[in-house]
């Protein structure tokens, strides 16, 4: 299973640790964070392949656990279109930060 | 009976018909003064938008999307304004990177600078004022070419016929006594208007670093995503200008001579 992909942008350009993305009628600010989510989810990724691979990269978060930051992050991307679910998420969105 | 209307690099074909086309002529002859011969030099390729009609009629006359008929005169060249503007955003989309801007550059060095700001924030009554002292490029949209020059579209200034109303009078540069564009400005620097009525004390000027003035100015922009790689040719126009800032103010006479500063060789 592979839940979320990334939308590809007209451009993208990296400045220091932001990366913008610009899509047909919206520009989006992406911290590094993000910029890894949407490197990671270019063929698609299951979002707990997902948290593995952040977890790799940034540790763990300081105030939630890796399933929930993870979850809360991919839900803010899917919100301003940088992501897409490949299927319905497994869970209603405003309870994704129970899910582990 | 029609005028050819240039600016933004274009040419707009505007044909008058109807009982008043000669009075609708002469009114758009009068106000669109700037843009009845070529603006940009020789060699700079001009495009041919669509062709517009306009007529002096009731607005069910209006039956295409290259028509306008309007019933009182201020009305029609009110929205023949805006439509040539489409026109010439349109024929300029992939093309120019166009700015929701005012622009105004000096008279001797052809340096400019883009007021970069919504519609109804500030971009007309400043390009009135620094027009006396600077030559008038445009109120609207100001459109820079890949290498930097400004194709300049001094319009008429849409001016609020009473604080009241929606509706703007058509005002020619030349009744204002503005300064002429000089052939190929330049553009350099862009300045992120905020007026406020709210603003307390002076003026303020915030620097913004390259990621904060794209993002700042994306969303001023017309058709950016037209352009190829449309994120690095902005980053790559503003690494050859002065620094992109967001001026903070409430009334306009307070930034005059600061513009001014900005702009002198």
């Amino acid at each position: 299973m592979r839940p979320v992909r990334r939308i590809e942008p007209v451009d993208l350009l990296r400045i220091g640790d932001t990366t913008l993305l610009l899509y047909e009628t919206r520009l989006v600010r992406l911290s590094p964070l993000g910029a890894a989510i949407y490197e990671l989810a270019a063929d698609g990724i299951d979002v707990d392949d997902l948290t593995r691979e952040l977890g790799k990269e940034f540790g763990p978060p300081p105030d939630s656990t890796p399933g929930e930051a993870t979850w809360a992050a991919v839900g803010d991307l899917a919100e301003v279109g940088v992501l897409a679910w490949e299927r319905e998420p497994p869970i209603a969105c405003d309870e994704r930060k129970t899910f582990p | 009976m029609a005028l050819d209307l240039y600016g933004l690099g274009t040419r707009t074909r505007v044909t008058f018909s109807g009982a008043s086309a000669s009075e609708v002529e002469d009114a758009v002859r009068h106000a669109w003064v700037r843009c009845l011969a070529p603006i940009d030099p020789p060699d700079v390729e001009t495009l041919d938008t669509e062709p517009l009609v306009a007529e002096l009629a009731d607005a069910s006359a209006d039956t295409s999307a290259s028509t306008i008929a309007r019933s009182e005169l201020p009305a029609l060249l009110q929205t023949l304004t805006q439509k040539v503007t489409y026109a010439k955003i349109r024929a300029q989309t992939g093309r120019l990177l166009m700015m929701h801007a005012g622009g105004v550059a000096h008279p001797e060095t052809g340096s400019s600078i883009a007021f970069v700001a919504p519609g109804g924030t500030g971009k007309t009554t400043l390009m009135r004022r620094l027009g006396n002292r600077f030559g008038y490029l445009t109120d609207e949209t100001v459109g820079v070419d890949d290498v930097g020059i400004i194709r300049a579209y001094p319009k008429p200034l849409s001016i609020r016929t009473a604080p009241t109303t929606t509706q703007k009078g058509e005002t020619s540069p030349d009744d204002l006594r503005l300064l002429a564009a000089p052939s190929a400005p330049r553009l350099g620097r862009i300045v992120l208007l905020a007026r406020s009525d709210d603003h307390e004390g002076t003026p303020s000027v915030e620097h913004l670093d390259l990621a904060d003035a794209i993002a700042a100015l994306a969303p001023e922009t017309s058709a950016l995503s037209s352009l190829p790689r449309p994120l690095h040719r902005l980053a790559d126009l503003l690494g050859t200008l002065d620094p992109t800032v967001r001026l903070r103010y409430r009334e306009v006479d307070e930034i005059l001579d600061l513009v001014a500063g900005w702009l002198a060789p």
